[in-house]
């Protein structure tokens, strides 16, 4: 029984969408009644997982937009500002780029929401210019005026470029002792300039610390500043950065934000923190107890100087910590390494003098992410070329997204595309969409282990909507992070007009290639090179199909076709969403949502159309074949689509699959379990890739295999549906039906949905169990159920329980059935074991020959 | 409001992901995130959330549903700062669990 605080910490950890073994804790619970409090915690956990994975439709977006511009409109003009355009926006308020016409210079305006102007807030802004007003250094921020204007409050500073040093943390890992060292210092500078004012800041973290583009550490956003002498109530700023004597209900003062620089310095060096808690009480009760962790501990190498000083900053008793932020910047003055020996890297010089001429600029909050431009930054810039040739095998994580216009599912679908370009180009291997959807949004450094990768493409799209003047621009920055140093080893900026995202995905890939000192075949030169120009409306509806194909948004193939379908409507010439809705359809054949035959036809136009219009559509080729492959039974045809897609993109874990499952189908087991192996080998962490190459082990009838291979996929997801099914088959070749029937149960008991096909499942291992009155009845039920349309029961569903119940004759001619009703499972029929009491039944023979399948494959052991 | 986002956001959940890459016809019929999660699991987290009150449901919903960071939360549901959001969630979601492991 976990404690009530660790019950506590795991609801949180759901909250955030934490990792949670759950295997662990089932194993853990020592009642049925705790198990059965992690299988519902679970549930919650999986809901959200579902939530944080889908791609909101362009309808749920809007709604979300609508409310928020019920709040809030973006003005035209404020005061003596003319907005120019929106930077980014949060809780609290708006940030836009804004032109002082009187002093002629562009400046960063903050604007509060309307609808919470009533509040707080408003006095809280004006307290913070009035005191940041006060304070001028290059370090610091500075702001030119606050007022309420046209009934809303605003507050206009300069502009700063760059990111804030949280954003700048996730996206590179934690810091070097040197890094760190020099921001310190920077922000001690900072601190003494604002305790000369006779003020404190109150809130020093690394979201209020913006890094400029030339490495410009700039200290901002005094939410929680206050004067000195004012009066303490209530406890403002983050927690973990409190010093234990404000956290206690104390005032801010100079030695409490020289300790929540201690913290801040912790934090860079190790992304965590010396105390945590789940709220201020805990944080409170880790302070008294002393339960913290120790800089030493966690970072052994850096020079001890360093982490004294550090510590020094996070004394308990204020009275032992620096008396100033200039004695702590000495003392950090004093660790410092000599220039001379170690030359800083581009990012960290920080150049005071330069500052009165950076001006343009965006600016950032608490409240915004990251904002666009990233500074280079190599921690090995000597061996860079030797780092980039070595590059083969990347991942493309989820592009983001900076600034206004640019909604989840064009990034989505802008990944999707960048994944296809680069699939291309043959000397690379690109992990799928799919690889990173459980550990997108991770630290980079997982995400390159967990997919074995040489490098990452991280990609920033943003995009502007237009004028009379310009057409709408997207402009992509691309940057290549090296597996084996964490650093950035090559970056370059995109950028065309919206409706041509396919070229710039292309341009990428090109250059990518040209940066790992790899050559296109000419081929692939002239693919790369073609470009077709669509509407933006177009693109944005033919990407958000790509996303819901793809797994960024979870695979929804209803909701992919209608996308797709607009995009047609828009522009009936692009290939792509020809087969992107050929997808589609499959898919919903596939699933039972649509009749055999209708979704076929539909599959087939679309499949064709699109390559009419573009004969070199890897796609268009990879859903013709397997067309040509479930519903047509012409294994010719379909195999030279197959080839020929691979041929024009052999890192399409797609056409791979479906590939393997064809050459499976047919009996060419060897030829299936490579591709398979190559499907699994770029897809890693699929536990579907590992399973489908324990399936055609099955097929083989290799069964010993089949189950260690199966065993793999196991810790990768420890409560799937998949494996105890799997199980289930194994356990009935070795005649263990009983074993079969408790693991299909599992399966049903995982799934906490009784689904058609789980239920055929059960039934028919009922029946092969001996339970046949439990079979009966089950089947009678499910036929009463599809007899009234609840549920939709395919031939061949009740084929398979016939003949587990003994009734051949009856299997056989529902098995025909399904052959006339174009069933795409039919092609399984050759090699399944299931149906090996068949196989001396002319009859049967016959169906096998109906649909083209060699007979006899099923029987060779 | 949040209701409204989420609904527009769930007509798009119900019928999720195909199983592209499966052959098995026990599995092809069946989208991996219905049989993930059921019908019957969504369906008792729906039931358990329209037990809460509002507040909690705010929070669940904002939260676990449409991904707030606790600073926007922390606007939506009125609480002073992110951290009594988060508190708020926490709570919210202990309450939930208690109608999920009584039904």
């Amino acid at each position: 029984m976990l404690a009530e605080r660790d019950y506590e910490s795991l609801l949180e950890s759901v909250a955030d969408g934490a990792q949670v073994d759950w295997a662990a804790l089932d194993a853990a619970a020592a009642t049925s009644a705790e198990r059965t409090r992690y299988r519902n915690l679970r549930l919650v956990a999986r809901v959200a997982e579902l939530h944080r994975t889908l791609v909101l439709d362009q309808d749920a977006e809007s709604a979300a937009a609508r409310i928020d511009e019920a709040a809030v409109a973006d003005p035209v003009a404020w005061g003596h500002l003319r907005v120019m355009a929106r930077m980014a926006s949060g809780a609290f308020g708006r940030i836009y780029r804004a032109h002082d016409s009187q002093l002629n210079r562009d400046v960063a305006l903050k604007l509060l929401r309307g609808d919470i102007t009533l509040y707080r807030p408003v006095d809280r802004l004006l307290s913070e210019a009035r005191t940041l007003a006060q304070v001028r250094h290059p370090n610091v921020v500075t702001v030119y005026g606050a007022d309420v204007r046209d009934g809303r409050a605003g507050l206009w500073m300069e502009l700063v470029e760059g990111q804030t040093l949280d954003a700048w943390l996730s996206a590179h890992g934690r810091m070097g002792a040197r890094e760190a060292a020099t921001i310190g210092m920077d922000l001690c500078g900072a601190l003494a300039a604002v305790h000369a004012a006779g003020l404190v800041h109150g809130d020093v973290k690394p979201p209020n610390v913006m890094r400029e583009n030339g490495g410009r550490i700039v200290l901002m956003d005094f939410g929680a500043g206050r004067a000195q002498d004012a009066d303490g109530g209530g406890v403002a700023g983050t927690p973990m950065y409190l010093a234990p004597e404000v956290l206690a209900g104390g005032p801010p003062t100079t030695e409490s934000d020289l300790y929540s620089l201690g913290v801040l310095l912790f934090h860079l060096l190790t992304r965590t923190f010396p105390f945590t808690g789940l709220d201020v009480d805990s944080l409170r009760d880790a302070h008294a107890d002393a339960d913290r962790r120790w800089l030493r501990d966690l970072r052994p190498d850096l020079p001890s100087e360093l982490v004294q000083t550090i510590e020094r900053a996070l004394e308990t008793d204020p009275a032992r910590r620096f008396t100033s932020a200039g004695a702590m910047e000495q003392a950090l003055q004093r660790g410092f390494v000599p220039l001379a020996d170690a030359r800083p890297s581009e990012a960290t010089v920080h150049a005071p003098s330069r500052w009165p001429q950076l001006s343009f600029a965006v600016m950032a909050t608490a409240l915004v992410a990251a904002v666009v431009a990233l500074v280079i930054w190599s921690r090995t810039t000597s061996n860079r070329g030797t780092v980039l040739s070595n590059i083969r095998t990347i991942a493309v994580p989820m592009v983001e997204t900076s600034g206004p216009g640019i909604r989840t599912g064009f990034a989505a679908g802008l990944t999707e595309e960048l994944i296809s370009s680069l699939g291309q180009v043959h000397i690379l291997t690109v992990k799928p969409g799919s690889s990173l959807g459980s550990i997108n949004g991770k630290p980079d450094k997982e995400i390159v282990r967990a997919l074995d990768v040489d490098a990452l493409l991280k990609t920033t799209v943003s995009g502007s909507d237009g004028s009379d003047a310009a057409p709408p621009q997207l402009k992509v920055r691309a940057r290549l992070l090296a597996a084996g140093t964490q650093a950035i080893v090559w970056s370059q900026d995109f950028d065309g007009p919206r409706g041509n995202s396919g070229a710039l995905a292309n341009a990428i890939a090109a250059a990518v290639t040209r940066a790992v000192q790899g050559v296109l075949t000419p081929a692939e030169a002239t693919r790369l090179a073609s470009s077709r120009q669509t509407s933006p409306q177009a693109e944005e509806a033919f990407l958000a199909g790509r996303s819901y194909i793809g797994r960024y948004g979870g695979g929804n193939a209803d909701a992919a076709l209608k996308s797709f379908q607009r995009a047609l409507e828009l522009d009936s010439q692009h290939a792509a969403a020809h087969a992107g809705a050929a997808r589609a359809y499959v898919t919903l054949g596939a699933n039972g949502a649509m009749p055999n035959a209708q979704a076929r036809a539909a599959a087939l136009a679309e499949a064709q159309q699109s390559l009419e219009l573009d004969p070199n559509l890897a796609d268009g080729h990879a859903v013709l074949a397997h067309i040509r492959f479930v519903y047509d039974w012409d294994w010719p045809r379909a195999e030279a689509e197959f080839i020929r897609s691979l041929d024009l993109n052999p890192s399409s874990s797609f056409a791979l699959g479906y590939y393997a499952n064809f050459l499976a189908a047919l009996g060419r087991f060897d030829e299936s379990l490579s591709v398979a192996d190559t499907a699994r080998q770029l897809d890693p962490q699929s536990s579907d890739a590992i399973r489908n190459y324990a399936l055609y082990l099955y097929y083989k009838r290799d069964y010993a295999r089949a189950e260690r291979e199966l065993l793999k996929s196991a810790p990768l997801e420890p409560n799937e549906v998949g494996l105890p099914l799997l199980r289930a088959r194994f356990a009935e070749t070795r005649g263990d039906f009983e074993g079969a029937l408790a693991d299909t149960r599992e399966a049903l008991r995982r799934s906490s949905g009784p689904v058609v096909p789980l239920r055929v499942a059960e039934i028919r291992r009922e029946a092969l169990a001996g339970r046949k009155a439990e079979a009966l009845a089950g089947l009678t039920k499910l036929q009463h159920e599809a007899d009234t349309r609840a549920i939709r029961v395919y031939a061949r569903d009740l084929a398979y329980i016939q003949l587990a119940l003994g009734n051949k004759t009856k299997a056989i001619e529902l098995f025909e059935e399904a052959v006339n009703e174009m069933d795409p499972t039919v092609v399984w029929l050759g090699v399944d074991p299931r149906v090996d009491a068949l196989r001396d039944e002319p009859r049967f023979h016959q169906i096998l020959k109906t649909i083209g399948l060699p007979v006899g494959v099923g029987k060779a052991r | 409001m949040l209701n409204r986002i989420r609904d527009e956001a769930r007509r798009f959940t119900r019928r999720p992901a195909a199983a592209e890459l499966t052959d098995s016809y026990e599995s092809e019929a069946a989208s991996p995130l219905d049989i993930a999660i059921g019908r019957e699991g969504v369906a008792r987290y729906e039931a358990a959330l329209q037990l809460l009150r509002a507040s909690d449901r705010e929070a669940i919903i904002g939260r676990l549903e449409l991904q707030y960071d606790y600073q926007e939360l922390a606007v939506i549901l009125g609480k002073p700062n992110a951290n009594a959001a988060r508190v708020a969630v926490t709570r919210a979601l202990a309450r939930l669990m208690e109608h999920l492991n009584a039904g």
